[in-house]
């Protein structure tokens, strides 16, 4: 078995709010194996972007974190700002939900592809104008030469997320992070956007963390996955074992939700809503939710071992 | 997105866009050909002058114009055109120096205090409200009574009296840019705030910067013109507008030519650089591009 390229152990998030420290991620525990793509799902608000911002570090200073991101030997989240720069998008890359705004529209796309090349590879600009080049044939953007000169504002959607894909792959990073890459783009463009982030992960090696809450994605791109809940992962395996055999209520209620051609089965939404972070149940916190609460549930489970693991009280080996 | 943009997204030429904007806006097209002929003069004056512009002729002191001496001479029969010609190249260097400077150290400021915030944000500001509640001309005054009246500490006086206008110009825009995905996207490249400050958000405002320093730029030249005016400008005998201006003023009721021809070279750089400004507002006006 290899040995995972990063590890999250207990990772929390706490942010202050009316001078009360509030835990918006709660011990998040997942490896990410090379070559693979991990998707973290959930609802809005339940911790997957600060988690994923959180393995760079990139949360702003209000921000209170504990537990350990391990990457490379070193624990990320004692890094100080300058050795932070020296991995962020050279080591692990970060691509956004909005492409209409995560490029600056006054620089061109061929600055925009070639400024962490020179920054992190110490090109010449030049140089770099020409790898810039060979990344926009990468993420197959048709007559590349001319895209270099032209800025964000004369591109489609689809053509500028394949732009910041390209930036985030400019210095081979080892992890590439794509926070809901394809939420913004309609449906064709997102396959299309998916197909190639995939084609890519297999062409270069690297391992892509997606967040989604969109469980089409999963199923398209997914080696494994982990379901968050409130801050807290819920359950975790591999995709097909997920699917097949959903295993956490919460994670049951999830694909309830969404149709399938495959399957006939009523749809039915999750009553209620995801708690507040200000107002977090003790224990469990999808119990108040859950249809199948018991009297363990005001204490936190802990997540089963094992490949496919789940944290629920009524589901058996638990401790 | 027009359709035009999308069917054939090869960009115009930026000749082409200058061409089109110049003819859309004719009366800046003017004021920057204005501009530039000023420039031109102040520059070749040594080729352009009929006269040196310090030698007397007391003989022909107080004269109206006269094919001999264009404009007429001065108390000491300086030939005026001459001069003036002389006095726009300090007057230029002057205010386009320190509106220079002052953008620079202005933008610079600006866009720390709106990307930093909090104490940072709140000293720099204070410190430009604080320049900014005295009227400009006595900050100026006070620098230039205080250092002494030569041409480093008048550059120095214009500049600290319109900085405070191009930090609070710079930070505003900057506060809103800094909560943008790009901003947030190039710090998960690795890119230090200072790289993000000067690569990604400056280029960004550069523009209503830019139309501004047009019009701060005229202001400086009128400030210069005033402290020359009032006798804080450059020494005598080198000829200033401001200082042609002041020295007419004895025999501003029988030879008020000797004022007025230097004034009415103010009144035309300061003209020119307002059409320029307001021009390029209107071009970086999206509402009036199409």
């Amino acid at each position: 078995m290899t040995s995972p390229l990063m590890q999250v152990e207990d990772l929390s998030i706490s942010f202050k709010i009316n001078d009360k420290w509030c835990r918006a991620v709660n011990g998040v525990t997942f490896d990410i194996m090379p070559n693979e793509t991990l998707c973290i799902v959930g609802e809005s608000g339940c911790g997957k972007s600060i988690t994923a911002m959180s393995l760079m570090k990139l949360l702003p200073d209000t921000a209170r974190l504990g537990g350990h991101v391990r990457f490379g030997g070193q624990d990320i989240l004692s890094l100080k700002e300058r050795e932070l720069e020296e991995i962020r998008g050279s080591r692990i890359a970060m691509i956004f939900q909005e492409p209409m705004t995560s490029l600056n529209p006054v620089l061109t796309v061929g600055e925009q592809i070639a400024e962490p090349l020179v920054l992190h590879k110490g090109m010449g600009w030049s140089e770099a104008k020409k790898e810039a080049r060979n990344l926009l044939d990468l993420v197959r953007i048709p007559d590349a030469q001319k895209r270099l000169g032209q800025y964000p504002h004369e591109l489609s959607g689809g053509m500028r997320q394949r732009v910041m894909i390209a930036i985030g792959l400019a210095c081979r990073p080892q992890i590439l992070i794509a926070d809901e890459p394809t939420t913004a783009l309609d449906v064709t463009i997102q396959a299309q956007v998916l197909a190639l982030l995939e084609d890519i992960r297999k062409e270069q090696e690297l391992s892509i963390v997606m967040i989604t809450h969109d469980l089409g994605v999963v199923a398209n791109v997914a080696d494994r996955v982990a379901v968050m809940y409130a801050g807290d992962v819920v359950e975790t395996g591999p995709v097909a074992s997920i699917f097949d055999s959903p295993s956490h209520p919460y994670t049951q209620a999830l694909l309830r939700t969404v149709p399938r051609a495959d399957a006939a089965f009523e749809l039915s939404p999750i009553e209620g809503q995801v708690p507040s972070i200000q107002k977090m149940p003790e224990g469990c916190r999808f119990a108040p939710r859950c249809k199948e609460e018991t009297s363990k549930c005001n204490v936190t489970p802990k997540l089963s071992p094992g490949a496919h693991s789940v944290a629920c009280w009524a589901r058996g080996d638990i401790q | 997105m027009t359709t035009v943009d999308t069917i054939n997204p090869e960009k115009r030429s930026t000749g082409e866009q200058l061409l089109r904007l110049a003819r859309k806006n004719k009366l800046s097209t003017f004021g920057l050909i204005m501009f530039l002929v000023i420039v031109l003069a102040a520059i070749f004056a040594p080729l352009i002058a009929p006269h040196d512009p310090l030698e007397q002729n007391i003989l022909a002191r107080l004269q109206d114009r006269s094919p001999e001496y264009i404009l007429g001479t001065d108390t000491f029969g300086r030939d005026t055109f001459s001069r003036i010609l002389y006095g726009l190249r300090i007057s230029l260097l002057i205010g386009l120096t320190s509106t220079v400077l002052a953008m620079i150290l202005g933008c610079a400021l600006g866009i720390i205090a709106g990307y930093r915030g909090g104490w940072i944000d709140s000293v720099i500001m204070r410190c430009m409200d604080m320049l900014l509640a005295f009227p400009t001309l006595i900050t100026g005054l006070f620098i230039v009574a205080v250092l002494g009246a030569n041409f480093v500490n008048i550059v120095l006086a214009i500049t600290v009296t319109i900085l405070p206008k191009f930090a609070r110009v710079a930070r505003a825009p900057t506060i809103a840019l800094k909560e943008r995905e790009f901003v947030e996207a190039a710090r998960a490249l690795g890119f230090s705030d200072l790289r993000i400050m000067a690569l990604h958000i400056a280029p960004n405002i550069v523009g209503e910067v830019v139309v501004l320093a047009s019009l701060w730029a005229a202001y400086a030249i009128r400030i210069e013109a005033y402290l020359s005016f009032i006798g804080l400008g450059v020494a005598p005998p080198t000829p200033t507008l401001g200082t042609m201006i002041r020295d007419g003023f004895e025999h501003i009721l029988d030879a008020p030519f000797v004022s007025i021809y230097p004034g009415f070279a103010v009144l035309l750089v300061v003209l020119s650089l307002n059409l320029v400004g307001d021009g390029l507002r209107d071009a970086i006006d999206p509402k009036l591009r199409d």
